[in-house]
């Protein structure tokens, strides 16, 4: 018995000495398992910087613009809804059409990975992206200056603004842990929304450093928000100090592939066979005469061969325009403008009912044509009397609208005009948007035929169960896409 | 302690206890019986008799006696016939145990009745003393004891087994001479006479030879060489070098095709050097690759899956790492099919455990051992007929008319206008020799290996050259051309292969307690494969005419051209230099201990070229005529692995091996890659090309991880095991350090006697997989930005990592029962086994807050479950007919049984009919359905008497469900001659016949035109046109097929030619391989697939594509070809 108890108790402690060794060298690998990521990426530690950190700003303002004015992103999205341009492109792309002919819901609901969805998200990333850089910044700000943190503060904004002004209120902004994971936000309505975009601007001026363009960046934001919440006055002292002249581009690299503004242009659409805009002429009926008008400020090219129509199965009667004012390939579209500035004062001026003040300011604008960023080669007409001070109030706001829809053309701010008539000036939205038969409602590749247009005036979120699921906060559109 | 356990323990007391409270209620019972049957005795002993007889011999008389009274005598018979005396008995009316007291009257012996109708003969204590037999049963080739063996003498009923010094006794034997016989599984029986007498021991110390029965084979795990007896877990264990010698078999995974259950080769395509995936009891992720970790002679070894990629023609034939490998160098492989096997190997387990064992050097002089082998290739395959309809409408111009209206037979172009169809042509170019990118391939293969030594030192070296050329070609209508442009002669032979192997084993014996083994390899495969994704022909062309206006049939669209798919080539050559150093000490009688060390050196070269001429030639512009892309890459795959076992008798039948051990795998890539394009025809290199883009590549991951067994053996029957391992992986989130794999399984034998036995076994087990390198990070890629007019450093945000990232975690249940029968001449070996593969990893969208960004998560739930089977049967023994044949089969039903909300369920964007959807199995196929009905009863169908379903349904399974091998072999005429059959089935899944569904698409197909075609051939090809969708469901079709795999005979040359030749063992083989396929599928062959099926997805982090051959599509798929193998065998 002796003898097996002895057995068993070495067999026993060879076990228990095993475990622990075993467990030991588990537990405690040291760096033997200490291995660097994949080539091609780098951990998150490679970029605690000051060069990192610019680094990551690079990147996040690029994809920003890239969700800004790329092809298919948030200005050909906004153009469609409005009545701005007409949709292009029908092959597997009922999505366009869909927004185009004011059914956003449908197109939100029925087709992951559209456009409505591939837009929100680009510019939600690029926040994320964004705030990332900004911390970093912020870490050296010796080092990176304060220009470049004021001014990541102020893109943020203009994301947040533009998802106010073009989407439906139940936006949701989260961020990246600074130790991994993600911190998911809760859906905003439109004015938390503005707020939190407003909050952002002043937090860039305060970090502008003295930077006019940074400054007069967040002074415009500023004065957007303030004009969509229906801060009148607030809105034109935001802006008081934009120069005229000021411009501040979306700057991509020149490319005609899908992200870069060059799609917009002529050359694009000359190489590309045909391009993915089609300006429209009085759409759906109450849309403006975009065409017919031959305006200096919107210069269109109908010349450029018209292969789409036959690519993508559309009659060959319709003839194709291309807005000449992106001609050129350096030729970027602006995010902010003194143009912009310089209107709100005038809105401001019509809503408070100073109409010579106001007429005056259009006028100026129009004298000073050659100094905006349009740079026409002389002065614009003035407007008359009849259609300022001698016109009815319901034409000046017409007139006032139709003014920022020229001078803005294409930059993303139609349909949040075409909002702001709903809301702010109690405009009927079917004597605002696009009504009537949708023209192109029954070609052939169309899933679903559309034969008339919809009722909505916002770009829609799409159903949680579609794709966003990750975020348990998130609800969709808190308010109807026909709410303006 | 809390409740549950509580409760655990009070259960098991319970248990414990009821036994006890039985006993002692029978006690009472069992005394009133104990005097019923005293009664009865005495009562028999009383009963009168009469009877006479004389001169009988005793045990008669017994016999006669008892025969009055109705009752029977026991005893031992060596008691009564010893004794000869002669007996007479004359009773009237005697008491019978007075008459019995008679008989046995000097015998020695006497009669006690111990029941009312039974008494017992037994000798009187005085009179007789009876013999022992004592002695030692030893292993003859080990010399070790053997434990457990059963030792029997013929008159004796039952055996006794031997303890754990291989000691017996046998006492009480009666003097004279007995029958003896030691049995034990795995060794011949041992039967002898002995003589025994009275008061005396004989002693006999038997040697017992060992035998190959299937239990007693030996299998190597993670802890050494174990009998499969003392494995709870089914393990498949392959003599490759018995079966290398005479089967057609052209590589590794070709040997294992077919030849153990639930081992599935996935043929990817028919190309040389292709190489096969490999799944062991299904798929078990849905990110990572499912393949098992390989290990040669201890050292892990480099097994890469979508190894040699190209971007640019998306991989024509990637090789299979495995098969670098030169099988002609292997001994043994054992495949341990999942975590109740691959618990010990830990991390990067779960998929099961490939363990190759070479060939190793024997004590002797040496022995050469050459073979060389010619083959000849061919695609005996038919491909389906492209047809062309020519027509006219009704103001008489001509047109391709359809059968029914819609696409127009060119395909894209709508047809209203009503035409009239006038008469029908179809061709296919790849079923006229004339015409056919297939032709005749060739093959050589050349081994030598010599093997000896003194038991100090042993050596094995072996070397191998295999060169082939496949059995694609250029057309003999293209040479013209090839040749004005310009085109190197590699175009005309585009497939080709060659491999050298060098293998060096030695081993040293350093003292009576250690020896140390040093191994060697070099290995190289060089393999060139056309350029294409695949060898379709005018599947995209409304008209398939042999002309050259049509291009032959090959049609007008470039791409599809023969000149271009084989003018642009990929090459992948791989050096692999393989070391490894092991050492085994036994420094107790206890105590061994096993050390070994290794690396697997890779090089890669991937290169793909698109001759200039090859652009030129099908009018591609100048600056995108030449293309080359290249990557360079080196692999290092380091292990270690030390371990010990200690082995404690308890008792004399209780035996206790305890093992430890721990394990390191740490495997490391590096290169570069670059590509360019504009390549000229005077300059095939990167050098001096404007703009070539180079990227820098890396990958490293390794494991770290010990274990703990315990194996508890009693009376060598009966092996309880249990295990417990420990890992830490890089790819581990850094809020989770380490996993535990437990692990416990049962063998018992439950029956082993006159030749037939009985195991039953059970195991449980866990291993897992780690998470790519990278994935618990938080990643970035860096690059570049246009700002303030030109480009800036910019990195971007790939991944936001995952701190809590931890291994998928497979847990394994099998049970099963080993029937051996008729001295092991049939075996069967069942197993059910249930594999759930929790944690899985799934990509996960962050959602819109940022930008869609991917993340890996562990929540996914996979489900493995089925049965294999192995019959094993020795059909005839004679000298002129000796007949074996295996049987495998094995089932495996594969689902995902749970899918976290928001995980992706689509794969890799690649396609839609392929889906991981919650209780459908991975990678199913997913189509549209098609109802039809002739309305109109014309023959014809209409768009109109076709529906489509808007939502696709799941239609089957992309893997096969259920296999089935029968192989037979039979020597002749003692083996002189030797024939040997392999046929392989496959069942139970689907094959996307996207050839089909292409030509219906653009109206080359047979049923678009011919209103002779059946009508559900008819509504498939209107359902395309209809859905304007390839992916409906009645293309999926039923795969299964039957394959003669392997045929092959085989001469032994006679005695006197071979003591001619000085030589041992001169055989000479005829085989042929894939010789018939018997299929319902409509396309050349279910068993293939488009590289990647069309699909790659992107390696994590470094995002650089991969073929994923879980993707399937038989989109130009090439079929495998056919081989005519002649082979010589020479053993010196």
């Amino acid at each position: 018995m002796k003898r097996m108890i002895a057995r068993i108790a070495r067999a026993r402690f060879f076990i228990g000495a095993a475990l622990v060794a075993t467990v030991a060298v588990a537990c405690h690998p040291g760096d033997i398992l200490t291995v660097d990521p994949p080539l091609g990426v780098q951990a998150a530690t490679a970029f605690v910087s000051a060069e990192g950190a610019q680094a990551f700003y690079a990147g996040a303002k690029a994809d920003m613009f890239s969700g800004v004015s790329g092809a298919n992103q948030l200005i050909h999205l906004s153009g469609l809804l409005s009545d701005e341009y007409a949709q292009t492109n029908v092959w597997g792309r009922s999505a366009i059409t869909n927004v185009d002919a004011r059914s956003t819901a449908a197109a939100a609901y029925n087709f992951s990975g559209n456009d409505q969805e591939t837009t929100v998200s680009a510019l939600l990333g690029a926040r994320s992206e964004l705030l990332i850089a900004e911390a970093g910044m912020a870490r050296y700000e010796a080092a990176v200056g304060t220009r470049k943190l004021g001014e990541a503060f102020a893109l943020i904004g203009y994301i947040e603004l533009m998802l106010a002004e073009n989407y439906c209120a139940g936006v949701p902004l989260s961020h990246v842990l600074p130790t991994g994971g993600l911190e998911y936000g809760t859906p905003l309505t439109t004015d938390s929304l503005l707020k939190t975009a407003e909050s952002h601007f002043d937090s860039a001026s305060a970090h502008a450093g003295g930077d006019t363009t940074v400054t007069m960046l967040a002074s415009v934001g500023r004065g957007r928000v303030r004009l969509d919440r229906g801060h009148y006055d607030e809105a034109a002292s935001a802006v008081s100090n934009v120069s005229t002249a000021f411009v501040y581009n979306s700057e991509l690299q020149p490319s005609y592939a899908d992200g870069s503004p060059y799609a917009f242009n002529l050359y694009a659409a000359q190489t590309l066979g045909c391009g993915i805009v089609n300006v429209t002429d009085r759409e759906g009926g109450n849309g403006l005469n975009y065409r017919s008008a031959r305006d200096p400020r919107l210069v269109l090219d109908s010349t450029i061969k018209q292969t789409c129509d036959e690519l993508y199965n559309i009659p060959t009667s319709s003839p194709w325009y291309y807005p000449v004012k992106f001609g050129n390939p350096s030729r970027w579209i602006p995010l902010a403008t003194g143009v912009e500035a310089r209107l709100i004062e005038a809105e401001v001026a019509l809503h408070g009912g100073q109409l010579s003040a106001w007429s005056a300011a259009l006028n100026l604008l129009r004298a000073n044509a050659a100094e905006t960023y349009l740079q026409l080669s002389g002065a614009m007409p003035a407007l008359t009397s009849d259609s300022t001070t001698g016109a009815s109030a319901d034409m000046q706001v017409d007139v006032m609208f139709r003014e920022r829809a020229f001078w803005l053309f294409g930059t993303g701010t139609r349909l949040s005009d075409m909002r702001r008539l709903i809301r702010q000036y109690g405009r009927n939205p079917e004597t605002v948007f696009p009504t009537g038969t949708y023209p192109w409602g029954t070609l052939p590749d169309l899933q679903a035929p559309l034969p008339s247009y919809g009722t909505d005036v916002t770009l829609t979120l799409p159903l949680p169960t579609v794709s966003q699921t990750t975020n348990t906060h998130y609800q969709g559109c808190l308010t109807s896409p026909g709410t303006a | 302690m809390n409740s549950r356990r509580v409760r655990s323990l009070a259960l098991v007391l319970v248990c414990m206890a009821a036994p006890v409270v039985r006993i002692q209620s029978q006690t009472v019972a069992a005394d009133a019986s104990a005097e019923n049957a005293r009664h009865a005795s005495d009562a028999l002993m009383a009963r009168l008799i009469s009877v006479r007889f004389d001169d009988v011999s005793l045990k008669l008389a017994i016999d006669l006696v008892l025969a009055k009274v109705d009752a029977h005598a026991t005893y031992r018979s060596a008691f009564i016939e010893k004794l000869d005396k002669p007996i007479t008995l004359h009773a009237e009316k005697m008491p019978l145990g007075i008459a019995l007291d008679a008989i046995l009257q000097g015998t020695g012996l006497r009669a006690q009745a111990i029941a009312a109708d039974l008494v017992k003969i037994e000798p009187t204590n005085q009179s007789i003393n009876l013999g022992t037999v004592v002695g030692t049963v030893t292993d003859a080739n080990t010399k070790r004891p053997v434990v457990g063996a059963m030792v029997s003498l013929d008159n004796a009923r039952g055996s006794i087994q031997t303890n754990a010094n291989g000691e017996y006794q046998i006492t009480g034997v009666v003097a004279g001479s007995h029958g003896f016989r030691v049995r034990h599984l795995g060794y011949t029986v041992f039967s002898t006479t002995i003589a025994v007498r009275d008061d005396e021991a004989a002693r006999l110390d038997v040697l017992l030879i060992p035998s190959a029965t299937r239990l007693s084979e030996v299998v190597t795990t993670a802890i050494g060489n174990q009998r499969r007896l003392e494995v709870g877990n089914v393990i498949a264990h392959l003599n490759v070098d018995s079966i290398a010698r005479t089967a057609p078999v052209n590589s590794l995974t070709d040997l294992l095709s077919g030849r153990a259950p639930g081992v599935q080769i996935i043929e990817t395509n028919g190309l040389v050097g292709s190489g096969p995936t490999i799944r062991i009891r299904g798929q078990s992720s849905l990110l990572l690759q499912s393949d098992p970790i390989i290990i040669v002679d201890g050292v892990r070894q480099n097994n890469t899956s979508g190894a040699g990629f190209s971007e640019l023609f998306q991989a024509t034939a990637r090789p299979s790492r495995i098969n670098d490998l030169d099988f002609g160098q292997i001994e043994t492989i054992d495949i341990l099919k999942g975590p109740t096997a691959s618990t010990e190997y830990g991390t990067d387990a779960a998929n099961g455990v490939i363990v190759i064992t070479t060939k190793q050097g024997r004590s002797g002089k040496p022995q050469w051992q050459l073979s060389g082998e010619r083959a000849e290739s061919t695609m005996p395959h038919t491909f389906q007929e492209y047809y062309t309809s020519w027509g006219h409408l009704q103001n008489g111009t001509q047109v391709n008319c359809p059968l029914t209206p819609g696409l127009t037979a060119a395909g894209v172009t709508s047809l209203t206008a009503p035409c009239t169809i006038d008469s029908l042509t179809h061709f296919n170019p790849l079923n006229h020799p004339t015409y056919s990118v297939y032709g005749t391939g060739d093959r050589e293969r050349y081994t030598l290996a010599v093997s000896g030594g003194t038991p100090a030192v042993l050596y094995n070296i072996g070397g191998g050259f295999t060169t082939e050329t496949g059995a694609t070609h250029l057309p003999d209508i293209f040479r013209s051309r090839a040749i004005a442009f310009e085109l190197p002669n590699k175009v005309f032979h585009p497939n080709t292969e060659e491999q050298h192997s060098l293998r060096a084993n030695t081993q040293v014996q350093i003292g009576p307690t250690a020896q140390l083994h040093v191994q060697g390899a070099y290995l190289s495969t060089n393999m060139r494969g056309p350029g294409g994704q695949n060898l379709i022909t005018g599947i995209l062309n409304g008209q398939v005419l042999p002309d050259s206006a049509h291009n032959y049939g090959y049609g007008t669209t470039a791409y599809q051209l023969p000149l271009l798919q084989f003018g642009q080539y990929q090459i992948d050559r791989t050096t692999r230099t393989t070391g490894g150093l092991s050492a085994d000490w036994q420094p107790r009688g206890w105590l061994t201990t096993h050390a070994t060390t290794g690396v697997d050196h890779s090089a890669n070269i991937a290169e793909s070229l698109r001759y200039p001429q090859a652009g030129a030639a099908i009018g591609f512009p100048s600056d995108i005529a030449g293309i080359l892309e290249l990557y360079q890459t080196t692999t290092d795959m380091y292990s270690a692995d030390g371990r010990a076992s200690a082995t404690a008798w308890v008792t004399s039948h209780l035996r206790s091996v305890t093992s430890v051990g721990s394990q390191l795998a740490d495997a490391k890539m590096q290169g570069l890659k670059g590509n360019a394009w504009g390549i000229s025809s005077i300059n095939l290199s990167l050098n001096g090309v404007a703009n070539p883009s180079i990227t820098q590549l890396g990958d490293e991951h390794a494991t770290l991880g010990g274990y703990a067994e315990e194996q508890l053996a009693f009376y060598d029957r009966v092996f309880v095991t249990g295990a417990l391992r420990i890992d830490a992986g890089s790819g581990f989130g850094s809020d989770y350090n380490a996993v535990t794999y437990p692990k416990a399984s049962v063998s018992w034998l439950a029956w082993n006697g006159q030749g037939h036995s009985l195991r039953l076994r059970g195991a449980f087990g866990e291993s897992g997989v780690q998470p790519d390198n990278g994935a618990a990070l938080q990643l970035y890629t860096a690059g570049l930005a246009y700002a303030n007019g030109g480009q800036v450093s910019a990195v971007r945000l790939t991944t936001p990592g995952n701190p809590l990232l931890k291994p998928e975690r497979s847990r394994e249940i099998e049970g099963g029962v080993d029937i051996g029968l008729f001295d092991d001449r049939m075996n069967l070996e069942l197993t059910r086994y249930r594999k759930l593969t929790k944690d899985a990893l799934v990509n996960m969208n962050a959602g819109w807050d940022f930008n869609n960004l991917q993340f890996e998560e562990n929540l996914g739930l996979v489900e493995n479950h089925g049965t294999e089977a192995t019959l094993t049967a020795a059909i005839a023994r004679s000298s002129t007919l000796t007949w074996d044949i295996v049987c495998n089969l094995s089932t495996n039903k594969n689902r995902l049984v749970h899918l976290a909300p928001g995980a992706s369920a689509s794969i890799g964007g690649v396609n839609s009919y392929q889906r991981n959807a919650p209780g459908y199995p991975l990678y199913g196929y997913w189509g549209r359905t098609i109802t039809y009905a002739d309305a109109n009863h014309n023959h014809i169908m209409e768009q109109s008497e076709v529906t489509v379903s808007d939502t696709e349904t799941y239609v089957g399974s992309s893997l096969p469900t259920r296999e089935a091998s029968l192989s037979s072999q039979m020597g002749f005429l003692n083996n002189v001659v030797s024939l040997n059959i392999l046929f392989d089935y496959r069942g139970g899944y689907r094959v996307y016949n996207s050839d089909a569904a292409y030509t219906d698409f653009f109206g080359t197909s047979q049923e678009r035109v011919d209103e002779n075609s059946s009508l559900w051939l008819q509504a498939r090809g209107v359902g395309v046109t209809k859905a304007r969708a390839i992916n409906l469901a009645p293309f999926f079709e039923d795969g299964s097929f039957v394959r003669l795999r392997e045929l092959s005979l085989t001469y032994l040359l006679p005695s006197y030619v071979m003591r001619f030749a000085r030589g041992r063992d001169i055989r000479l083989t005829g085989a042929v391989r894939n010789l018939a396929l018997w299929t319902h599928y409509t396309g050349p062959d279910p068993e293939v697939s488009s590289p990647g099926g069309g699909g790659f997805g992107n390696q994590f982090g470094t995002g650089l594509p991969y073929a994923n051959d879980d993707l399937r599509s038989s989109f130009g798929a090439i079929p495998l070809a056919r081989y005519w193998i002649l082979r010589l065998n020479i053993g010196l």
